[in-house]
């Protein structure tokens, strides 16, 4: 019950919240990262919390009178006569399990797997050390250590919740000037000081809650997504750099002509790429229509009143 | 100022257009499956309906209903399924409170199904075996919501079982359910 309902409020829940960027005209991600967390908390919290404040919302009386929307009626039919429409319903829901599993917790066990090969560290040279330091110098922050290591790939993250490091790879240094150097280092400097890595665990965590659930999915990676969005405005908006910016991140384009083409693996290594080159386009195109008004005040009227929405919407939904 | 409030006006209705329609859409959608199966679990008007629409021959009902339990009749309500197996749920009114004074379940009895009923017992006082017209039944009393005297009766009757739950005394749900069987 629990399972299929949370999946139907997810899927309303996030109807609701498109609804609101096209009536509230929401264009800005920071907006649209808020709006999206109520896609996840809210299916998770919402059966319970109904539950509790009536006990007699799944009874079959309630279904028939109050729900505007009640899953029973479609898992109970049958195609032709022969295939239940829930079997069709829960075994969706475990190609979503599957999915994630390979997908995102496998890769965390194999990283967490001792590794034979390592990849060498180097010192990073006075010039990195001197753009993190003038950066961090003009923000007032805490100036995080740096990692650089030896791979050809081009690699650029931040590691730490609380004590950040920034990791650089050779083969990323090679590719930038210093002026896109400096704006892919402000752009992780500005993660490290929204503090994205302790708020994308815990966005991660209340995804894993719902590991089942294909809208979840969908709306972990458009979060994760919205939160880059956020760090390249803030970037540009200090740097003043956009194409800086825009050149840096096109340094991450990944081929798939250069993966091997062979297996299961190789296609779903060749769907990745595809729709990290996608991510990178948009982000490329976000930087480039970055106006000064984006970032209006936040509209809490809007967003309380979409809460109460969906909380009144998903109650009727059983 | 007027161009602001002009804004947010149009914000609003537009959301609440959104939102009406959304609403239309899954009541369009959650209609649908009634057209698919005809035969699951709804509220009817009438048992003339039930027994035309599910073809369910042998519904059962009381022809005495005592003057002091003051319920409306005909029923309130009337719910019905004939998949996944035969079930007919009829709710009586009570004329003053307006709230439900009496239940009748009739259920198929080769299903092990016991419905719930919207009248709750709080607490069972005596259950005891009882003798409706020859017919091996189930008798329980005790009390539900504020105290109010309560009483069930359970029998099976040709391919049904019957569950009648009333808030009334134990003389008047037996003379109920004995009103309910037909005369041979």
């Amino acid at each position: 019950m629990f399972i299929a309902q949370s999946v139907l409020h997810s899927f309303t829940a996030l109807i609701i919240i498109e609804m609101s960027f096209h009536s509230w005209e929401i264009r800005d991600h920071l907006s649209k990262l808020r709006y999206r967390l109520l896609i996840l908390i809210l299916p998770i919290l919402g059966f319970p919390f109904y539950q509790l404040i009536n006990p007699e919302r799944g009874s079959m009386y309630f279904r028939e009178n109050n729900a505007i929307f009640d899953i029973n009626r479609w898992l109970s039919l049958r195609i032709l006569d022969t295939i239940p429409v829930y079997g069709i319903f829960f075994l969706g829901l475990l190609l979503v399990t599957l999915i994630f599993f390979f997908q995102e917790i496998f890769p965390i066990i194999r990283e967490k797997m001792p590794k034979q090969d390592q990849r060498p560290e180097i010192t990073p040279s006075d010039n990195i050390e001197l753009i993190v330091e003038k950066i961090c110098g003009n923000l007032k922050i805490e100036r995080p250590s740096v990692m650089v290591v030896s791979e050809q790939n081009p690699l650029l993250y931040t590691t730490g919740t609380r004590r950040h490091t920034i990791v650089l790879s050779t083969g990323l240094l090679q590719r930038l000037d210093h002026g896109q150097l400096e704006s892919a280092l402000f752009h992780e400097i500005v993660h490290m000081l929204r503090g994205s890595n302790i708020k994308t665990q815990i966005i991660y965590l209340l995804r894993m809650l719902m590991f089942y659930n294909p809208v979840s999915m969908v709306e972990f990676r458009r979060l994760v997504q919205d939160d880059e969005f956020v760090c390249d405005s803030i970037t540009v908006s200090y740097t003043k750099r956009p194409d800086a910016l825009a050149s840096a991140i096109k340094t991450f384009y990944t081929s798939p002509d250069k993966l091997r083409l062979s297996g299961l693996s190789s296609v779903i290594d060749v769907i990745e790429s595809h729709s990290h080159n996608i991510l990178i386009d948009e982000r490329i195109r976000h930087i480039g229509e970055m106006r000064a008004e984006e970032y209006e005040s936040f509209g809490w009227g809007g967003y309380i009143l979409t809460v109460i929405v969906i909380l009144k919407i998903n109650y009727m939904v059983v | 100022m007027n161009s602001r409030i002009l804004r947010q006006v149009k914000m609003i209705l537009s959301f609440v257009i959104l939102i009406a329609s959304l609403v239309f859409v899954l009541k369009l959608v959650n209609w649908i499956p009634s057209l698919i199966d005809r035969e699951s679990f709804r509220k009817f008007n009438s048992i003339e309906s039930v027994r035309k629409e599910l073809h369910i021959e042998k519904i059962y009902m009381p022809v005495y209903l005592p003057e002091d339990l003051n319920l409306e009749w005909p029923h309130q309500e009337i719910y019905a399924q004939k998949k996944p197996f035969t079930m007919i749920i009829t709710h009586f009114q009570n004329r003053d409170s307006k709230g439900i004074g009496m239940t009748i379940h009739q259920v198929d009895a080769s299903v092990n199904y016991m419905p719930e009923s919207k009248i709750k017992f709080g607490k069972v006082k005596k259950e005891s075996r009882i003798l409706i017209k020859e017919r091996e039944g189930i008798l329980i009393t005790g009390s539900c919501g504020n105290e109010s005297i309560c009483s069930q009766i359970i029998w099976k009757e040709g391919d049904f079982v019957l569950i009648v739950t009333g808030k009334t005394s134990q003389r008047d749900i037996i003379r109920i359910a004995m009103s309910m069987i037909p005369e041979p």
